[in-house]
């Protein structure tokens, strides 16, 4: 439970950064950490208590795999998805150089130029 | 069939590919680029056909890797998966073409990676049938978008993007972490897979929340009120190319997982939540737009509200307790929104990237100088805002139609945003169409093939709609309106043109005559017809100014006039209705000063379609038969849509800048026929429906008295016009205004007189119409001031005129007596004395105004300019004489008329005796008195002719003075105006009823406007700009749903 | 003012998080398609590593996926910046000897690692990304210590693409001869617990590593391009 709660807590975290900091890098960071907070919260979905990992490389997990591993499913969803939040920061990264080029400046309050 | 792994296989290897080639070969790269995207093109096309023709009957099972679905991935592509995955690949190959045209920004080949990748995203989305997966292509598609939408590197586009960005990560964490909870609650991945498994566990709350979850970020993706301020921004933002994709493509792709989502997730409040979100979204969106000035974020607006309306169709759609007849309806009215949508949406933004300035202003005049560009806004525009025949229309009304009566409210919600949108898409016309702008782009041919598939698309739904919904069109009608059409070629030539025309609806009578006859129908039938025969005669191109499109137009409004007054069921009529509305649009808006007046026009037209179109849905049947119908609402509701064009107080407020500005060959047209098919309308609607509610009377009454309020108001507002065209503008109003009594007295006296009145009009209307016609062309201007004088110039025009106003006074001997005699008698056998007593006001004020047309055009001096001015062209001389010497007829042999009327109503109940008989001496008898119209004829002609020999024999006495020999008593006169002896004619009048013109009505109906503009523009503040307070709309907007809906507290 | 709303919104929402993840208790035995691979993930890929078994050939697709977002992530960020003049002054420091010398060694260590991790993805915990990352690691090393490094960018453009098409192949090969797209019947599986085993399951790693390698690299020395150009 204190993973999850954990995991939460992280997720929570990153989004105050999105709902309040006003610096772009901050918004971004409050993303990536919003991802590795869902990455966490996936993983320990997948523990199962007293079980070791899903790598069959002694001949006693052979038999009766089932009993022996935790499920290697969220494992590897969160694998896609770690890699997919490193594209999206990437490109996140990008745009804001590229906001920063324009104005110069990282302050939310300066990009207000589409609204209404 | 080709396997849909082989399009995203082939597609992806070739992003791959082109990231190499664009290191060597720019060319290369874009060639390969092409051809993947025709691949795409070809192959999506192959399926779709497949399960067009019937030929795929199964939907198609992909197991990725050989795994039987719950455990690999499979990709399950069905008859609406194939369709939508063709259309992001027509969508995207427009508009990768429209990009190679205008040059894609450098580097190219990168760029050409993100597009094709976000195309493929969009169809992985559609294909995949494993929610995992989809969320891995939702990613793709949003991480191409994000660098798609900066792809312009303005200062706007990046903003847009990283808004963008904040947002779809949001959502995309919201959907990831619902896919994986419902992986934990179920076991499983697999789309299938889990809609059986979610149907064998109980709905706790808890499951419902995770799926509220995944609803959530899908709804963010989709654009709902309020939680779409990223999207706005990115549509005003980025390259319209990008947008015309994302909006045209990637959003139907995510509309399909909605509908799959609310297929597969067995969730109890998706119809609710979309009513509330869809609904929400579509009706504040339309109204926002109102006082929007950039012209993508508007385009914008427009698109997340036709997204509203999709969702609110798709809870519909999933809504179990829809019966199967529903369903369908609604299924195809969603197939046509979004490929409407999709297409017209899409042209209107590649039009926009044509166009150097997004603001409004710098729209202004730009279809003037751009013809291609005018067809395909035009286009654009009518089939989003549901003109017919386009896509948006059929659409609209199948959807209507579909939506079971007991959520009729929602009915309402529709055709108020509706509404809302022809407001300020017509604005955009108004403002497009308004002066001379400049030369746009010649990026023309991706919108201009999206015009044409609309088009395409218009007229096979017509068909489709005519099947669904079991009733027939009129075979020789579609005949003559491919034959308006094809007019459009001849436009090299007007006069041939014209010719042309003539000779169609030549046609057209000589296909029709057996129709013509001795019923309601027939009778307007003749009138329609014959009398647009004559008014088109008199339309002869005297100048270039027309152009290309007028005939058609024209011919289109007379032919879907006798459609609609052939209609033997009231959808049919509507149809024809909106028809003839929208052509006749487009001919005022032809005007060079009538830009405005046709943006009122399309504006109270819609007023009234739409809520003719509400009072339809509610009728309990559609065919014209009696129909019993509880309650005022319904007879209302459809009664408005023909007083509209009857332009009844208070709904007049369109009528006299359209009549005023419109072309001077429309205006006969415009009052002397269209106005009366609002007659037609009403008197079957008291023939069919109102004569049957209980509250009849009263509600007759009171139409009573609008038509007596109308004809008085009218009348007097007339008496001060100094604008020729105005004057009469007035005066028809005030006319039509008699018309309605007589509809609402509803008895055999009162509809032999409306009816009479109703082809007079016509004839004396259309005349000065056509007189007017004439006049200004000559003359120039239709500043009654400026002329004067012309009696010795146009003496034919001036008899024409003169007997026309006789006639219009209601004077014997001449044609206008018999209708207003009928009118009184009815009036006072009915027993209505108050309005008979004001109706007898408003005929005595109309002495004035007609005085007024005499002696301002015709008498006084002639102006210096006007010297030289000729009788009007001869085409409209012979229109002149015609109505001319049929006003004299009918006024020494009114039975010629009053005989087909009487056999009109011969076959209704209770109207079978028309309340008069004929007697040899005393000529028409009714109960009140009789009326001798031959015996008056003799006798007034006979006094004319013997006063005109008296003045010929004293004339020799009279010293004769030139008509520009007046002296100034030594005051130089400063302007025209000061010489002309009928200008400020009853300025003390005036003063005297101030009170009564004052404009009340055009006031409130501007204060309703702005009232809605200012609340518009409140409402759309919440859009701040701040991407901070975006995603706190986000999260509060999540939290209200979890709330709601779970029941977890 | 804000702060507090926006702890109460986040509250509500962590409230609603906790209530779902409440009814699945940690650590609890809860089976559901991945029985499936956990059961007979060895009889029918022979790949040891049962993540790396679901992530290349049941769930292949996604990782095709993956492999994509990447992609599209490297040249979205070389469009943006291609034409970016994101630069600002700063003065550069010539790293230290000993840096420079450490990193040429490490260097071609760090990239034998990685191709040993994604070599090994089917028999070791790793695989393609991971190794992918390494090597990646390997040229940021580079990158920071030497003035001079200067990655092939065609070079690796052409890795990428090649790696990824290489992908694709296998999994055309697959529709070819095994009946569906991404089907690992192509090859012999081999033996458990051997290099040489889970038939197509290495070959896809290894493209993996090759593509994630030459991706991240690229997308490293773009970011860093824009900064340096500006002396």
């Amino acid at each position: 439970m204190a993973f999850f709660t954990a995991s939460i807590l992280l997720i929570l975290i990153g989004l105050y950064a999105v709902l309040v900091k006003r610096n772009i890098m901050k918004i971004v960071i409050g993303l990536s950490l919003m991802d590795t907070g869902v990455n966490l919260l996936i993983v320990s979905l997948g523990f199962i208590r007293g079980r070791t990992a899903p790598i069959i490389n002694v001949k006693d997990l052979l038999f009766n795999t089932s009993s022996k591993v935790v499920d290697p499913l969220p494992q590897a969803l969160v694998l896609t998805a770690i890699v997919i939040g490193v594209a999206v920061t990437a490109v996140a990264l990008s745009i804001v150089m590229l906001m920063y080029s324009k104005k110069g400046t990282l302050e939310i309050d300066e990009y207000k130029e589409l609204k209404w | 069939m080709v396997n849909p792994i082989l399009i995203i296989a082939i597609t992806l290897a070739s992003a791959f590919f082109i990231g190499i080639l664009q290191v060597y070969s720019k060319l290369w790269a874009r060639l390969f680029f092409f051809l993947t995207l025709v691949f795409d093109f070809f192959a999506a096309g192959a399926n779709f056909y497949g399960f067009l023709s019937g030929r795929i009957t199964e939907p198609i099972l992909v197991k990725i890797g050989g795994f039987p679905p719950p455990i690999g991935i499979n990709l399950l592509v069905g008859k609406p998966e194939a369709a939508i995955g063709f259309l992001i690949f027509t969508i995207a190959l427009l508009g990768a073409y429209h990009w190679e045209r205008k040059g894609f920004p450098e580097p190219q080949g990168k760029i050409m990676v993100l597009f094709l990748l976000l195309s493929l995203g969009a169809a992985g989305i559609t294909f995949t049938g494993d929610f995992f997966n989809l969320f891995v292509f939702i990613e793709i598609t949003s991480i191409a978008a994000y660098g798609l939408v900066a792809s312009a590197k303005t200062e706007k586009s990046v903003e847009a993007a990283f808004k963008y960005m904040v947002v779809g990560s949001i959502s995309s964490t919201f959907i990831l972490l619902s896919v994986v909870f419902l992986y934990k609650a179920t076991g499983s991945l697999n789309m299938m897979d889990i809609a059986s498994r979610i149907r064998n566990i109980s709905l706790t709350p808890i499951y419902i929340l995770i799926l509220l979850m995944f609803l959530a970020g899908l709804l963010i993706e989709l654009e709902v009120f309020p939680i779409n301020g990223w999207a706005l921004d990115v549509y005003q933002g980025a390259d319209p190319v990008v947008v015309a994709v994302l909006a045209g493509a990637v959003v139907k792709a995510f509309y399909l997982v909605f509908l799959k989502a609310g297929t597969y997730l067995t969730l109890p409040s998706f119809f609710t939540l979309s009513l509330i979100f869809g609904g929400g979204t579509y009706l504040v969106s339309q109204f926002i737009a109102w006082r929007q000035k950039d012209v993508k974020r508007f385009l914008g607006y427009s698109s997340v509200a036709q997204l509203g309306l999709l969702i609110l169709s798709a809870g519909f759609f999933l809504n179990p307790t829809l019966p199967a007849f529903s369903k369908h309806l609604i299924g195809a009215s969603i197939v046509l929104f979004i490929f409407n949508h999709s297409f017209a949406k899409s042209s209107l933004f590649l039009l926009a990237d044509n166009v150097k300035s997004s603001q409004l202003h710098g729209w202004r005049g730009i279809l003037n100088k751009n013809p291609l560009f005018k067809f395909i806004f035009s286009t654009s525009v009518f089939s989003i805002t549901g003109v017919p025949p386009f896509p948006g229309f059929w659409a609209k009304l199948l959807l209507i139609f579909a939506i079971p009566k007991n959520c009729s409210w929602v009915i309402g919600l529709i055709l108020v945003g509706a509404l809302g949108e022809i407001v300020y898409y017509y604005r955009l016309f108004r403002e497009a169409s308004e002066g001379e702008g400049e030369k746009v782009g010649t990026n023309l041919a991706a919108p201009l093939t999206g015009a044409i598939l609309l088009i395409g698309a218009g007229l096979v739904a017509w068909k489709m709609f005519a099947t669904q919904m079991g009733i027939m069109f009129n075979s020789t009608i579609l005949l003559l309106l491919a034959f308006s059409i094809a007019i459009y070629i001849l436009g090299f030539s007007r006069i041939l043109q014209w010719a042309g025309s003539l000779a169609v609806v030549g046609y057209g009578i000589y296909r029709m005559v057996p129709e013509m006859g001795a019923n309601l129908h027939g009778f307007f039938l003749a009138l329609v017809l014959v009398g647009s025969a004559l008014l088109l005669l008199a339309t002869y191109p005297t100048s270039k100014r027309t152009s290309w499109t007028f005939y058609p137009a024209y011919l289109v409004v007379v032919f879907s006039m006798a459609g609609l007054v052939l209609a033997r069921n009231w959808l049919t009529l509507f149809v024809f209705w909106e028809l003839m509305s929208w052509a006749s649009f487009v001919l005022i808006n032809m005007g060079s000063r009538a830009k405005k007046a046709a943006w009122i026009y399309a504006i109270f037209s819609a007023i009234g379609a739409y809520s003719m179109l509400a009072g339809i849905y509610l009728l309990p049947g559609l065919s014209l038969t009696h129909l019993k119908v509880a309650g005022i609402m319904v007879p209302l509701l459809l009664v408005t849509g023909f007083l509209v064009k009857m332009a009844t107080a208070p709904l007049h407020v369109w009528a006299r800048d359209a009549y005023g500005e419109s072309p001077d060959e429309f205006t006969p047209l415009l009052s002397g026929i269209i106005s009366k098919m609002g007659v037609f309308g009403s008197l079957i609607a008291i023939l069919y429906v109102i004569g049957n509610i209980s509250s009849g009377p009263s509600f007759r009454y009171i139409l009573g008295w609008l038509g007596a309020l109308t004809a008085f108001f009218m009348t007097l507002i007339a008496v001060f016009q100094d604008d020729l065209k105005r004057l009469l503008a007035y005066s028809s109003v005030g006319q039509v205004g008699y018309i309605l009594i007589g509809l609402a007295i509803a008895s055999p006296l009162g509809w032999n007189a409306a009816l009479y009145h109703t082809v007079n009009h016509f004839i004396f209307k259309g005349l000065l119409f056509v007189a007017a016609a004439g006049i200004i062309y000559r003359v120039g201007t239709s500043y009654m001031p400026r002329m004067g004088g012309l009696i010795r110039r146009m003496p034919l025009t001036f008899l024409s005129t003169l007997v026309a106003i006789i006639a219009l006074a209601g004077i014997p001997p001449i044609s206008g007596f018999a209708g207003k005699w009928l009118l009184y008698s009815a009036l006072i056998e009915k027993g209505w004395i108050f309005i008979t007593v004001v109706t007898f006001l408003a005929s005595t004020v109309a002495f004035l105004y007609c005085f007024k047309i005499l002696h301002s055009v015709f008498l006084g001096q002639l102006q210096e300019e006007n010297s030289n001015v000729k009788e009007v062209p001869f085409p409209l001389a012979i229109v002149e004489a015609i109505l001319f010497v049929s006003l004299g007829v009918l006024g020494a042999f009114p039975r010629l008329l009053l005989d087909p009327i009487n056999r009109v109503f011969a076959g209704i109940p209770g109207m079978e005796s028309p309340g008069f008989h004929y007697e040899k001496t005393l000529g028409v008898v009714s109960n009140l008195g009789h009326w001798n119209a031959l015996f008056l004829m003799v006798f007034f002609v006979g006094s004319f002719l013997l006063a005109l020999i008296f003045f010929a024999i004293t004339s020799a006495r009279v010293k004769k003075v030139g008509q520009l020999d007046v002296g100034y008593s030594g005051e130089v006169p400063k302007s025209p105006e000061d010489l002309h002896f009928g200008y400020g004619l009853y300025d003390h009048f005036r003063k005297a009823v101030k009170w009564f013109i004052y404009p009340m009505v055009t006031k409130i109906w501007e204060g309703i406007y702005e009232w809605i503009s200012a609340f518009a523009e409140i409402v759309r503040r919440i859009y701040t700009g701040n991407v901070n307070t975006y995603a706190a709309y986000v999260i509060l907007i999540s939290i209200i749903i979890f709330y709601f809906f779970t029941g977890v507290k | 003012m804000r702060k507090l709303i926006a702890i109460a919104f986040l509250l509500i929402l962590g409230f609603f998080m906790l209530k779902i993840v409440s009814v699945f208790p940690f650590g609890e035995e809860r089976w559901g398609v991945s029985r499936h691979y956990v059961d007979k993930g060895i009889e029918e890929n022979r790949a040891s590593n049962l993540v790396t078994s679901i992530v290349v050939n049941y769930r292949g697709f996604d990782t095709l996926g993956e492999v994509t977002v990447l992609f599209l992530a490297a040249t979205a960020l070389a469009f943006l910046l291609a034409t970016c003049k994101c630069r600002k002054k700063y003065e550069r420091i010539e790293a230290s000897l000993t840096l420079k010398t450490a990193s040429d060694i490490l260097y071609p260590l760090l990239i034998l690692f990685g191709a040993y991790i994604f070599i090994h993805g089917h028999l070791t915990p790793g695989g393609g990304f991971q190794g992918g990352t390494v090597i990646a690691s390997a040229v940021m090393l580079m990158l920071l210590s030497h003035f001079t490094f200067h990655p092939n960018h065609r070079a690796l453009s052409t890795i990428e693409g090649l790696a990824g098409i290489i992908f694709v192949l296998i999994g055309f090969a697959g529709f070819i001869w095994g009946g569906s797209f991404l089907a690992n019947n192509i090859l012999p599986l081999g033996h458990w617990n051997r290099l040489f085993s889970a038939g197509v399951i290495p070959l896809i790693y290894i493209a993996i590593g090759f593509k994630v390698g030459a991706e991240l690299s690229g997308l490293i020395t773009d970011m860093y391009k824009v900064t340096k150009e500006e002396e």
